[in-house]
C-alpha cells in the first residue's frame, strides 16, 4: 500500500520536475503556475470538505483576503516573505472567527456563513477605495525574491510553485495521517459518535477550518506576488463554486487530488476556448456528471480501480495515493 | 410628509419585500424538512420563474395573467426535472455531494439566464398598478398591497394542503421519516419530485411578483436567496409558521435598516441577523429540532 503511493508520488514529481524542460510553451507555464496557485486553496478546501464533509461556499473570498492582505503589506514595505506569512494567519483567524457561529450546529451554516462572508467581503473591497483602490485593483505588487533573484519569469515561478505545493502536500499528508486526520474523519463519520468516544467535535472542526484557511489565505498571497495584481471581481463567489469543482473533479479527501483538479479544470477551458461564455456551466456540469458517476474524482476512481485489481492478484492491498 | 407616515410607508415595503422571502424561505423549509439538506438553488429557482414570465410575456401571443400562471406551472416542471436528473441519484449519497449539485445546479440556471437575456436588468411589465392608496399623511403603494395579499393567500392554501389534504398528509410523513413513510406504502419518490414542484413554483411566485418592483436580473436568484436564507434560519428551518414570519421581519428590518442607518449594506442586515441566530438561539423562534439523535 505504501510502495505504490511512495510510486506514484515519485512518478508525480518527476513528471512536474521535468516538464518546463520539455515544455517550451511559456504561456501553458504560466497557466500551470496559476494552476499551482489555485492548486494550494484547493488543497485547504480539501482539508475542510474532504475530512469534515463540510463545505466552505467562500474559499475565494479567503483567498482574495489573503491576495489582497499581502499585497497592502508589501507596498507598504513589508519584506514579501513575511508578508506572505502574515497574510495566511491573518486568513486563518478569520477563518477561525468565521466557524466559531456554526460549531455547535450539526448541517451545512458553515457553507452559508462563508458565502456571506465572501460576498460582504468583495462589497468592502469594492467600496473601501482609500485602502484597496476599489474596483481598478492594486497594482504593482512586488514579487517574490530570493537574495537580490526576483520571480518574474514563469520557469523560476513555476519551480518555486512546486516547490511550495510539495511541502503543503507533505504538510497535509501528516496531518490527515496524524491523530488530528483520524479525528476529523471520526467527527465526519458520526459527530454523536466521535463526542461518545471523547472527541472535541467544536475544537477539531475549529482547527479543520483554521487549516484550511490558512492555505487559502497563503495561496491568495502567492497569486498577487507572482502574477503582480490583484482585482476583486477575481475572487467573486462564483470563483468558490470553481474551487470545489476542481476538489470534486480531482478527488474528495484524497491527497493529490485538489492539485490534479486544479491542473485539470484550469488547462481544460483554454482548450474549450471557443465556449469560453460556457466555463462556468461546463465546470458545474461537470462537477455534477462527477457527484453522481465517479463521486470519488479521478484519483479516488483510480484506487478503486487499482484495489479491485489488486483483489484479484494473491496479495490483496488497497493504494493509498 | 411627516415622520411617521414615513414609517408607515416602510412598514408597508418592508411587510411585501418580507412576504416574498418568506415565498422563497417556505422552499428552503420543504426541502430540508424532506431531504435534510439546503437547496441553494431555491434562490435561481425564483429567477428562473421570474425570466419564464418575461419570455412568455414577451412573445406576446398570451395573455398575461395566462402568462404568469404558466410560468409558475414551467417552473414547478423544471424543478420535477432537476430533482429527477439531477438531485435524485444523490439522495443516499453524503449530504455535501446533494449540496454541491444543488449549487451547480444554481450556477447553470443564471449562467443559462445571463446567455439568453444578459447580464443587465430587464423591465417586467407592471401588471400590478401604479396606483397609490392614502392612509393619513402616507401613501401606500398598490403594487406592495397586492404582493403582501396574494403571498398571504398562497401561505394560508399551503397551511391548508399540508394539514387537510391526504397528498399533504403523506409528504409530511415522508419528511418525518423517508423509509418508515415508504413501508406504510407512501411513493417517496413521487412524494420528493412533488415536493420540489411546490418549492419551486413558490420560487417562481416571488419572482413574477417582485419583478415589477425591482426588474429581472439573473443575479436575483443570489440576492433573494440570501436574504431568504437567512429568514429560514430565523424561522427555525422547518417551520411553515416560523419561515413566514422570519421572512417578515428579514423585510422588515432591512428596510428599516435602509431607511434610518444606510442603503449602501442592505444586503449585510440579513447577514447580521444570520449569524445573530446561529450563536444566540440556532433553532430559531420556531424551530422544533433542538436535540440531536444518535443516528
Amino acid at each position: 500500500m505504501r510502495a505504490n503511493t511512495k510510486t506514484f508520488s515519485l512518478y508525480f514529481w518527476l513528471v512536474a520536475a521535468l516538464l518546463p524542460v520539455v515544455l517550451r510553451n511559456i504561456y501553458l507555464l504560466h497557466l500551470l503556475v496559476v494552476a499551482l496557485i489555485y492548486s494550494v486553496t484547493a488543497m485547504g478546501l480539501n482539508i475542510l470538505t474532504g475530512y469534515t464533509g463540510k463545505l466552505s461556499l467562500g474559499h475565494a473570498g479567503l483567498f482574495g483576503l489573503g491576495a489582497y492582505v499581502s499585497a497592502l503589506l508589501s507596498l507598504h514595505e513589508v519584506p514579501v516573505p513575511v508578508a506572505m506569512l502574515a497574510a495566511g494567519i491573518a486568513v486563518a483567524s478569520v477563518g477561525v472567527l468565521l466557524g466559531i457561529p456554526t460549531l455547535k450546529l450539526q448541517g451545512h451554516y458553515l457553507s452559508i456563513v462563508t458565502l456571506g462572508f465572501s460576498e460582504i467581503l468583495i462589497l468592502i473591497i469594492i467600496n473601501w477605495k482609500s485602502l484597496t483602490n476599489g474596483p481598478g485593483g492594486l497594482r504593482g505588487i512586488p514579487p517574490i525574491s530570493i537574495g537580490s533573484f526576483s520571480l518574474v519569469d514563469e520557469v523560476p515561478q513555476y519551480y518555486f510553485m512546486l516547490g511550495l505545493v510539495a511541502l503543503l502536500v507533505w504538510v497535509k499528508a501528516r496531518i490527515v495521517h496524524s491523530h488530528v486526520g483520524l479525528a476529523l474523519r471520526a467527527i465526519m463519520d458520526s459527530e454523536t459518535a466521535a463526542e461518545a468516544m471523547g472527541i472535541s467535535v467544536a475544537y477539531y472542526r475549529v482547527m479543520a477550518f483554521g487549516i484550511s484557511s490558512f492555505y487559502a489565505g497563503l495561496g491568495g498571497a502567492c497569486f498577487s506576488h507572482l502574477l503582480g495584481y490583484v482585482s476583486p471581481y477575481s475572487f467573486q463567489s462564483a470563483e468558490s463554486f470553481g474551487l470545489l469543482g476542481m476538489v470534486v473533479v480531482g478527488g474528495i479527501g484524497t491527497l493529490y487530488g485538489p492539485v490534479l483538479g486544479a491542473v485539470l479544470m484550469t488547462l481544460l477551458p483554454e482548450y474549450f476556448r471557443a465556449f469560453a461564455d460556457f466555463r462556468l456551466i461546463l465546470n458545474a456540469v461537470v462537477t455534477i456528471i462527477l457527484l453522481i458517476k465517479a463521486p470519488g474524482g479521478i484519483v479516488g476512481t483510480v484506487q478503486a480501480l487499482a484495489r479491485r485489481r489488486q483483489l484479484s492478484a494473491p496479495t490483496a492491498r488497497g493504494c493509498g495515493l | 410628509m411627516g415622520r411617521s407616515d414615513l414609517f408607515v410607508q416602510v412598514v408597508a415595503q418592508g411587510l411585501a419585500m418580507g412576504a416574498v422571502y418568506a415565498l422563497i424561505a417556505l422552499g428552503y423549509v420543504m426541502i430540508f424538512k424532506a431531504v435534510g439538506v439546503f437547496n441553494f438553488a431555491q434562490g435561481d429557482f425564483m429567477m428562473a420563474g421570474c425570466f419564464l414570465g418575461l419570455w412568455l410575456v414577451s412573445t406576446g401571443t398570451i395573455p398575461l395573467f395566462a402568462a404568469l400562471v404558466l410560468a409558475v406551472l414551467l417552473s414547478a416542471a423544471l424543478g420535477v426535472i432537476v430533482e429527477i436528473v439531477a438531485f435524485h441519484p444523490l439522495l443516499e449519497s453524503p449530504s455535501r455531494s446533494y449540496l454541491m449539485c444543488t449549487i451547480a445546479v444554481g450556477i447553470i440556471f443564471r449562467e443559462v439566464a445571463k446567455m439568453r437575456f444578459g447580464a443587465d436588468p430587464l423591465r417586467f411589465p407592471n401588471y400590478l398598478g401604479h396606483g397609490v392608496i392614502k392612509v393619513g399623511g402616507a401613501g401606500l403603494s398598490v403594487q406592495y398591497i397586492w404582493i403582501t395579499t396574494v403571498a398571504a393567500v398562497v401561505v394560508v392554501l399551503l397551511l391548508w394542503f399540508f394539514k387537510r389534504t391526504k397528498v399533504g398528509k403523506a409528504m409530511r410523513a415522508v419528511s418525518e421519516d423517508r423509509e418508515v413513510a415508504r413501508l406504510m406504502g407512501i411513493d417517496t419518490d413521487f412524494n420528493m419530485r412533488l415536493t420540489y414542484a411546490i418549492s419551486s413554483a413558490l420560487g417562481a411566485m416571488a419572482g413574477v411578483l417582485i419583478a415589477p418592483v425591482f426588474f429581472a436580473f439573473s443575479e436575483m436568484g443570489r440576492s433573494f436567496g440570501l436574504r431568504a436564507f437567512s429568514s429560514f434560519v430565523l424561522g427555525g428551518t422547518d417551520s411553515i409558521v416560523g419561515a413566514v414570519i422570519g421572512g417578515l421581519l428579514i423585510g422588515l428590518m432591512e428596510n428599516l435598516a435602509g431607511v434610518y442607518i444606510s442603503t449602501q449594506y442592505k444586503d449585510v442586515v440579513s447577514f447580521v441577523v444570520l449569524i445573530a441566530v446561529l450563536v444566540w438561539r440556532p433553532t430559531g423562534l420556531f424551530g422544533e429540532r433542538g436535540e440531536q439523535r444518535a443516528g
